[in-house]
Order: structure tokens, then sequence, then C-alpha cells
């Protein structure tokens, strides 16, 4: 689900220039003159400029709802070493058109915003607005690390708040935690109200560069607001979602495979049986030489649409969809990328079928490097 | 036919030939090796400020589950003078082969880091890069020196490459973003890397004037006169990041490279 962001209306380019000269002024500031040391701080970022042709239809770009033009979005991200083994964290968004100089209609989002604790490689704990345990997705999120430019169209990540413990002995690892949001997809279910749920994770890798693995959660996903909607029998809150998630990553050579697959089920206020729903996807990806890769994603969904109709009856059923992005990458350095891809979008009724045709360029930076350079004079 | 089949052999061989030839006869050009006799030494100290003396901290935000998601602490504070080299360039000293033979180079991929961090070789040398974690690296430079990706291996196996051309080589993981290294490839065997008090010894240098080039990641880097005389040590004392008021002057010696 894309993460709710506050938009800030017409958000000029100065605007942004100027909060990043004074962020960049006062570590200039706060750092001693003779150099920078970076052992207690780490601040970088992505610029991605995007471009895409398409019909109504399609999904490629659905963090822009499916808009046609550009968009240019900002990411960065901080941490802070308070301690030997604490860290603070926060990695945030901004995106907007790409128009006259400016970030039209900008959104801005707070996605990651945590303590982490590494009291060891066995225990690590994270506490804040943190990445959800279910599913593997999540490292795909950055523009240098996916290798197409859009995302599966059921593995939109939301950032739910909670406490999530991490580890691993050997070829094992796990995750469990309690978490603040149900992963939901905003276009097939209704906006959820917050209540903690369980999630659990683990994972094998049973040789170098393979990894399978599995993660489960349930609670809640419903809104509160609908309770007048609900038989007066039931809680809003009794209504559970359960969704079980497995992964699996292999690499070898110049070639990575990564594929997920979960099964959902939900209960439907009015309908008596929970409805099931099935998605998955597989990503390819080849470098042929230093600079240049393709990758290719097929992804399947038979995702359940749970919906509260004017009528004031529930419905409950699967949509079938999927599609299938190819793309291809140059690498002009190691922090710069631009990718071309296509997608097309195919449903059960081919009237809603889409394709689009789209680029990304993506420039990552380090904002702590850039100052140090300035500092030894060895830009 | 039999005149056409010569020609056609000589045509069809003359090209694989050739480089045997042209190699027969470099061979034959022995370079000069540096030698003990007849020729001096650098014994230098150096000294870093405290920021170059720390590591960065190693942060991923988006990391896969398992291990590798969270990069590995290490158990003990790296040697700062790791990340230094320093070298002499000169065009009369192109071509020396090394005085004593030197290990095997080697860049490990090892708790998630590349050790070690900087590696300088001597032009033509091989090196190698095992995988000796339990997850996978990639190995890859953009760098114009050497454009290569070694692509991911499993835990004891190994890729290698050769560097023939002269240059800094930048090298990356493609999946963990904080891992790098730096190979520095250079045109004579007389370079050295401090030990971990910042000593460091150059020796077998011809007589006569010499620059030195003190190179660190971190630091544009910085040129140094020496005199060199046969049977005797030049002493020098270098400070990283050079004093400000020397840094930039009209004329020094501190200049960017």
């Amino acid at each position: 689900m894309t993460p709710p962001r506050n938009t800030l209306s017409n958000l000029k380019l100065p605007a942004l220039a100027l909060t990043a000269l004074t962020l960049t002024v006062l570590l200039h500031a706060l750092a001693p003159r003779s150099a920078v040391a970076q052992d207690w701080i780490v601040l970088e970022g992505i610029l991605d400029v995007e471009g895409w042709s398409t019909d109504d239809a399609s999904r490629l770009l659905t963090r822009n709802d499916g808009r046609p033009l550009g968009s240019s979005t900002l990411t960065m991200w901080t941490a802070l070493r308070l301690h030997a083994k604490l860290q603070l964290m926060a990695l945030g968004e901004v995106e907007g058109e790409i128009g006259a100089g400016a970030f039209r209609d900008a959104e801005v989002g707070i996605h990651q915003l945590a303590l982490r604790f590494s009291a060891s490689p066995t225990l690590l704990v994270e506490a804040g607005k943190i990445l959800p345990p279910v599913g593997i997705y999540a490292g795909r999120r950055l523009s240098i690390t996916n290798p197409v430019i859009g995302a599966p169209d059921s593995y939109h990540v939301n950032y739910p708040w909670g406490v999530v413990v991490t580890g691993r002995w050997g070829r094992l690892d796990y995750r469990t935690g309690m978490v603040s949001k149900p992963i939901v997809h905003e276009r097939y279910l209704p906006p959820p109200t917050d209540r903690l749920r369980p999630a659990v994770g683990a994972g094998v890798t049973l040789a170098t560069g393979f990894r399978v693995g599995g993660s489960f959660t349930r609670g809640s996903y419903l809104n509160r607001d609908m309770s007048s909607a609900i038989p007066d029998v039931a809680a809003w809150s009794s209504f559970n979602q359960r969704i079980i998630a497995f992964d699996t990553r292999f690499a070898r050579g110049h070639s990575e495979v990564r594929a997920e697959f979960s099964l959902s089920s939900y209960d439907v206020p009015t309908i008596d049986d929970a409805v099931s729903g099935k998605t998955g996807y597989v990503e390819f990806k080849r470098t042929w030489t230093p600079r240049f890769f393709t990758a290719f994603r097929f992804e399947g969904n038979d995702y359940p649409l749970v919906k509260l109709r004017d009528t004031g009856k529930w419905i409950g059923k699967a949509v079938l969809f999927w599609n299938a992005e190819a793309s291809i990458g140059y690498r002009f350095s190691r922090d710069s990328l631009l990718k071309v891809s296509y997608r097309g979008d195919r449903w059960e009724n081919p009237e809603r079928n889409g394709k689009a045709f789209a680029f990304q360029f993506s420039h990552q930076f380090d904002v702590m490097r850039w100052l140090d350079q300035r500092m030894m004079g060895s830009g | 036919m039999r005149p056409f089949l010569f020609v056609a052999g000589v045509i069809t061989l003359l090209p694989a030939a050739l480089p045997w030839a042209c190699a027969a006869q470099t061979s034959g050009q022995v370079p000069p090796r540096a030698s003990a006799s007849g020729t001096g030494r650098i014994e230098g100290r150096i000294t870093l400020s405290p920021a170059l003396s720390t590591d960065r901290m190693r942060f991923r935000p988006y990391g896969d589950f398992g291990r590798g998601q969270f990069p590995t602490e290490r158990n003990e504070p790296a040697n700062p003078f790791a990340r230094v080299v320093v070298y002499i360039v000169s065009p009369t000293l192109s071509g020396y082969e090394a005085q004593e033979q030197r290990p095997p180079a080697s860049i490990s991929q090892s708790n998630e880091t590349f050790d070690p961090h900087l590696l300088p070789v001597l032009r033509g040398t091989t090196v190698e890069f095992p995988n000796d974690d339990d997850i996978f690296h990639n190995v890859f430079s953009l760098s114009a020196p050497a454009l290569f990706d070694l692509g991911r291996y499993p835990r004891g196996e190994s890729r290698s490459v050769v560097f023939d051309d002269v240059g800094v080589v930048a090298v990356f993981c493609d999946i963990h973003s904080d891992m790098s290294a730096t190979v520095l490839v250079l045109d004579n065997p007389f370079f050295a890397q401090p030990d971990a008090e910042g000593r460091f010894l150059i020796e077998g240098l011809p007589p006569g004037d010499h620059v030195l080039t003190v190179w660190h990641d971190r630091v544009a880097p910085i040129e140094v006169a020496a005199s060199v005389a046969a049977g005797q040590t030049t002493p020098l004392s270098i400070e990283l990041p050079p004093p400000s008021e020397q840094m930039n002057r009209p004329g020094s010696l501190w200049d960017r490279h």
C-alpha cells in the first residue's frame, strides 16, 4: 500500500534547495574545520527523475496513481550512532511532478523513523516506524536496487509503527514483532484503522546466494468508521486478515532470481466464508557487462477485493490481474543509473488492459562524503 | 594451387604469430631491476588527523532479511594507516621490477567488507577476489583503468582481475552499497604502506631527486620532494591532511594529483 503522505501544494524547487542548503551549512558549521569525522553519521540520498508514456489503464508507476507526464523523487536517509550499539535512523521522500522548474504538488513522506539496537547478530531490535516484517519486497524499494522501474502491484510497501526483533544463527534467520498496520492494497481494501498485530518470519540460506523464507501475520484490517455497516453481533476489529508468504532468492554469477508468493484470507461482514486470494511475482536480472543489464518481472495477482457498496452491502471476491515488465539498465557510474522499461497489464476484462513505456534516471549521493571532500580538498 | 595454399596459410597464421614475435622481442628488453647496491632509501612517518583515524559509520536502509540485512560490525578497530599508500612517480622508474617477490595480491570479501580496503599493486599484477562470507557479494568496477564485473560466487571460490593500466580503481559490491575498496595500480615497485604506527620504508631507489606521493582515499594526494643518495636514508615526516597553510600554496609541493 502506498504510504499516506502530506501534500504540500506547489512546493517550489527553491524551497527544497533552501532546505538542503540550510542543512548543509548547519553540518558544515557543526563539523570540525579540519575534517569531518564520519564515524557517527550517515546522510545519503537518491534523486530519481522519471518520465513515461502510458495509457489510462496502466499501473506501471502506481506511486503516482498512474498519472501521465514525469515526476522526480528525492529520497534521503540518515543514521546517527547514539551509542556503539544504538542507532537512530530516518528515511523520507519528496515526490512531485516535473513542471516549470518546480516540484508541483509535491508529496512528502517520512517512511522510516526508528531506533535500532544491535545487541549481537542473533538479537537486533528496531522500534518506531519500520519496514513490515512480512515479505521481502521492501529490499527493492530504492530505485538503485530495483532492476525494473515499477513495483509489483500487490507488493506496495507500507511502513507500520511497531517493534521487531531480528537475528540470525548461522544459516537461519528470524524476525518477529508487533506492528500497527496490516498489509493492504488501497485499491482493493478499505483504509485500515491502526491496531497492533503479530508478524513473524524466518528463512534459511541453503547455499551461498540461495535463501528461502516464509512469513505470517494475522489481525484486523477494517476501518473503525465502518462499524455502522457491520452487523451488531460483531465488532469491526473481529474481522481478520491472514497472510502467509513465501519467498526465495537465488544468485549465481551474473544472474539473479527472486520470487515471492502469498496466500491471504479475509473475514468479510455479512459473508459467511472467508474470501481468499493469492499473489506472487518472479523477477530475473542478468548483468551482461559491468555497465549493462536486463531485467524482467512477471506478476500474477488474484487479489481479494473487499468493499462496502453504497447500498450498504459488502462484496468480497478475488480479481484476476497479471502484468509483466521488462527493462534495460545502464550504469554510468556506481552512483548513476538509467533504466528504460516496458510494462503490459492484463485483466479478466480486456477493456482494462494497459501498457506503458518509461525511463528513470537515478543518482545516489552521499552528503557527508561531499562535505569531507570539500574540507579535505580531494573533490 | 600449392602456392595459393602457402600464401593463404601465411596470411592466416601471421596474425597469430605476430603477438608471439613481439612478445619475444619485448622479453629481450630486460627492465632494470631495483638492486640494493648503489641505491638509497626513504624512511618516513605519517601522522593522521583524528578524523582520518575513524572508520565510516555503516548503515543499510533496506537490507535483505538474513545475513546482510545490517552490516557486520568489526571486532576490532581497523588500522587507519591501511588506507594510506606512499609511492614514487617518475617516468624514469617505469618498468623497474620489484626487488623482492611480493605476496600474491588479494582482496577478500570477509565480514561484509573488502579486506584490505586499499591495495597498491604494480602494473600487470593479478589480484584475487575470494569470497570468505556465507552470503553472496558482487565485485565490480567502473573505473577507467579496469572495467569489470566478477558477478557472484559462493564462499571458497575466487575470481581474479589482471590490472594492466596505471590508475585508481574503485571496487564495489552491487548488493551492499557500504562495501568498497580501492586498487592503486602503480607504474614502478617503489611504493609502501605504513605500519600500524605510520612508519614506512621504500628501498632500492636510484640516487637523485624524487617526488613521493602520499595517497589516502579521503584526502587529495599530496607530493613531497625527497633527495636520495646512494647508501643513505632520507627521512620524512608527513602530516595528513597537510596543514592548511601548506595546502594549495602556489609553487608548493603540496598539490593535487
